[in-house]
């Protein structure tokens, strides 16, 4: 069957994303949209799919019982952080995220 | 030819609450960096959101406030996309099903109604907060997780001043209903505007810029005037192409909006929704229960003072701009304290203080309760108006009760005729050429004599009664 996904859409899909790809990272995105295209087209011949409801929870429910406004201890800045990078004055630092 | 500047707002406000919107941490601010969180906030594995019950309230309460539609089912989505401040790589929001759509906020302005119509509020959570030093940028995950409410409103506005009224009315909505302190210093409120300019009577929208995270109302203000001199000046000068879609932010320093990215296609966020929030039901009987918590607006308030307590339209704007001095003048009329003497008080002498140090109400000693022991003695012509505010301010300087100052100080007022007959007598014998002008016509040396007597008696000297002998010795002496 046909695919739809070119080298071209993938840039611009990750545009929209706020990132680029390079050649290489293209290639793969573009080999595993073309195989969740196929898996797509395999469920499009199902038929009257379109009556069916998206699904977005397995089960409804009507009763979900929500949590009380109670708050607990916060964690320790060396527990929280055991596996940060880099700690400077109890917060995580990474490199500068604007110009 | 005229142009017509069209505003739309979005506003993020943080909801108060013990704890977090879907985590356990403290909903608080702190000055200490990350001492305010729990797993969930850092995203670490095998955590699970939990919607607090308390926040999902204030947000229906919120929507029935703006009369909006609500929905069937709560649900909530994942706005998908990578930033330091999202440990995530989502947030969680509102994009399928918002808790409120199509409502209306009615605001005054200028002596005229305008209903600023609401496009949607939905509630989600906050980002952590990034401060950007040298080269690197530090996380403080307490903000993270923080209920947040995002109202948008249609691009409805058409001026700054209407903008900024909105945003006012909205803010008092927030704190008289408790649902936020609504606090624009501690970033509790931010604003995003968007502007844009047609040629008056035109129906269409135009291409609009989005200035991003104004953080005071009076910046809303600035930035948006400056927007529309802006867009105007290039319209006028056949440039309007170059008003493109884009998102600036406004510079305080300068006062100035600077671009900061154009907006050639939306980022794409990849909105689903969140599978691991069960869609809650929202049930009849709490949208009832809800209604019949929400307390008396700004505005009927306002509408109170001046129909049924006779209050000028200034003195009731005074008040209801702060929910707790509000609360403070109607617990005094509750007390029988006369509701324009009460006003007289609470707006000038108490207001004086609060203005003075930026202190609210509750900082200062001072309670409606002893408001009305004082106003009463003034009623009853035991105190006169200068000694009342004289105690008001040894109240709240000295933190004491009225009783125990009154005690210590001899405050009667000298209502006895025979006496102030005595002292009026001197203040005339001495006064002569005065008492001639008078005569004259120089009608304002009345209140020079007065004068003369609150000198004497050091302003305790009843005022009624002293006038009253006065007028009488005056004309005698003709």
């Amino acid at each position: 069957m046909m695919n739809n996904f070119t080298k071209e859409i993938i840039d611009t899909y990750a545009e929209n994303l706020l990132f680029r790809l390079s050649e290489e990272e293209n290639a793969l995105v573009l080999n595993e949209f073309v195989d969740i295209e196929e898996r797509m087209n395999l469920i499009n011949k199902i038929p009257n799919l379109s009556s069916v409801e998206p699904m977005s929870h397995p089960f409804p429910l009507d009763d979900v019982i929500l949590r009380e406004d109670i708050h607990e201890e916060s964690l320790s800045v060396d527990d929280a952080f055991k596996n940060a990078h880099k700690v400077t004055n109890r917060e995580v630092e990474v490199p500068r995220v604007v110009a | 030819m005229a142009y017509q500047a069209v505003i739309g707002l979005e506003l993020h406000c943080e909801l108060k609450s013990k704890s977090k919107v879907f985590s356990k941490a403290i909903n608080g601010y702190s000055e200490i960096p990350n001492n305010h969180i729990r797993p969930l906030d850092l995203a670490l594995p095998g955590t699970l959101p939990v919607l607090n019950f308390h926040s999902y309230k204030e947000a229906l309460k919120l929507a029935l406030v703006l009369k909006c539609e609500i929905p069937e089912y709560m649900v909530f989505d994942r706005k998908n996309y990578y930033y330091p401040d999202l440990p995530k790589g989502y947030q969680i929001t509102q994009q399928t099903a918002p808790v409120g759509i199509n409502g209306e906020l009615v605001i005054d302005l200028d002596g005229k109604e305008i209903a600023v119509r609401i496009h949607d509020i939905h509630l989600e959570e906050d980002t952590a907060s990034l401060d950007h030093i040298s080269n690197v940028t530090l996380i403080d995950y307490n903000r993270s997780g923080v209920p947040l409410i995002e109202v948008v409103t249609y691009p409805c506005m058409h001026s700054a001043d209407e903008a900024v009224a909105f945003l006012e009315n909205l803010r008092n909505i927030l704190k008289f209903t408790e649902i936020s302190d609504a606090d624009t210093k501690l970033g509790q409120m931010r604003c995003d505007v968007n502007v844009s300019l047609r040629y008056e009577g035109d129906y269409d929208l135009r291409t609009k810029v989005e200035i991003k995270n104004v953080n005071s109302f009076a910046n809303v203000k600035e930035a948006i005037n400056f927007e529309i001199n802006r867009q105007t000046k290039l319209l006028d000068e056949g440039r309007g192409n170059e008003i493109i879609q884009e998102t600036r932010r406004f510079d305080e320093e300068t006062g100035t909006t600077i671009s900061m990215r154009e907006k050639v296609e939306a980022v794409d966020y990849r909105y689903f929704v969140e599978p691991n929030i069960p869609k809650i039901k929202i049930k009849e009987e709490l949208l009832k229960e809800l209604k019949s918590e929400i307390p008396m607006l700004p505005r009927q308030r306002k509408k109170l003072y001046i129909d049924e307590y006779d209050l000028s339209e200034y003195d009731a704007n005074v008040l209801i701009k702060d929910k707790d001095l509000a609360d403070f003048y109607q617990e005094c009329v509750m007390l029988e304290i006369d509701p324009q003497l009460a006003s007289n008080y609470v707006t000038t002498t108490i207001l004086s203080y609060l203005n003075k140090d930026n202190l609210n109400i509750k900082d200062l000693y001072i309670t409606p309760e002893m408001l009305k022991v004082i106003l009463d003695k003034q009623v009853n012509n035991e105190i006169s108006s200068k000694q009342a505010r004289e105690l008001i301010d040894q109240v709240i300087n000295e933190k004491k009760d009225v009783e125990e100052i009154l005690k210590n100080k001899d405050v009667s007022q000298i209502s006895d005729e025979s006496e102030l007959l005595k002292i009026i007598t001197e203040v005339l014998d001495s006064n002569e050429s005065q008492i001639n002008d008078y005569h004259n016509g120089r009608t304002n040396l009345f209140d020079f004599f007065v004068g003369g007597v609150m000198k004497i008696t050091r302003g305790k000297a009843n005022p009624t009664i002293t006038k009253e002998i006065l007028t009488k010795e005056l004309e005698k002496r003709k």
